[in-house]
């Protein structure tokens, strides 16, 4: 099988890399970049464990070609950390004991990323519905609720300073 | 008497927000390596085939194509593994299936 040679960006980096026509996104991550924060939970986009950013708009990794990702901008957990600070929904994470195993944690912060940066105000109701496509079987979504919560509050509190 | 007055506050903070397990920010930041993650030299993969039928009898698996497929350095069935019966000493539905999860 030939392979396709895709130019994209990831997390800021340029980054090139080969692929055969079948791989995913997520095993272009994984196994060609070495970015093993994004999971395979179920290889399906029924567990939300892949998730990433492509282009701005969330996506599974586990269901887009890696071939599809030329041209593209692709952010995944590995990004969110800046300059060796975590992200505010990183510590709220932390601090609200959102994870346990930790499994789905990373496409949970990519999901609520997502959703904070388009809507920085969003209701129970809505981080709930938002994030209906990222399972965790350790917390009961409870504690992932009120962690993205008071990551809000946290980010309207920094803009408005 | 400073000394007694800071200490109660520390103790309602530690109660609200209980420590950071040591591999939090591992976590939280995707550093954390689960099986899946760990790439060794010469590592090999496995593949699981299963039954597109739920409580079924396995009647037969042939394995010859699978092991004429070049790279393919083992292909393990539950015909390789010891008959532990169907022992229901442990209890649950597990312990008395263990030869069909082998």
């Amino acid at each position: 099988l030939s392979k396709t040679h895709v130019t994209a960006t990831v997390n800021g980096d340029p980054v090139e890399f080969l692929v055969s026509p079948r791989m995913t996104l997520l095993d272009a991550l994984r196994d060609e970049l070495g970015l093993t924060g994004a999971k395979e939970g179920c290889g399906s986009g029924d567990c939300g464990a892949c998730s990433v950013m492509v282009d701005g708009r969330l996506v599974c990794s586990c269901l887009m070609l890696a071939a599809e990702a030329e041209g593209r901008r692709v952010e995944t957990i590995e990004g969110m950390a800046q300059g060796g600070h975590l992200h505010p929904l990183q510590q709220k994470f932390l601090e609200h004991a959102a994870l346990q195993c930790g499994f789905c944690t990373p496409g949970l912060l990519v999901a609520s990323k997502a959703l904070l940066d388009a809507h920085p105000d969003p209701t129970e109701t809505e981080i709930r519905y938002w994030l209906a496509g990222n399972l965790c079987r350790c917390t009961g979504y409870d504690k992932i609720i009120r962690a993205v919560m008071d990551a809000a509050a946290e980010l309207r509190q920094e803009r408005v300073a | 008497m400073s000394e007694t007055i800071e200490k109660p506050a520390a103790n309602a903070r530690r109660r609200r927000h209980p420590p950071d397990p040591p591999d939090g920010a591992d976590k939280v930041t995707g550093r954390a390596a689960y099986g899946a993650d760990f790439d060794m030299p010469g590592q090999l993969v496995g593949k699981i085939l299963r039954s597109p039928h739920a409580h079924a009898r396995i009647v037969s698996i042939d394995t010859s194509k699978a092991k004429a497929l070049p790279g393919v350095k083992a292909v393990v069935t539950g015909a390789d593994f010891p008959d532990l019966g169907r022992r229901a000493d442990r209890g649950g539905e597990a312990a008395s299936h263990m030869r069909d999860l082998a």
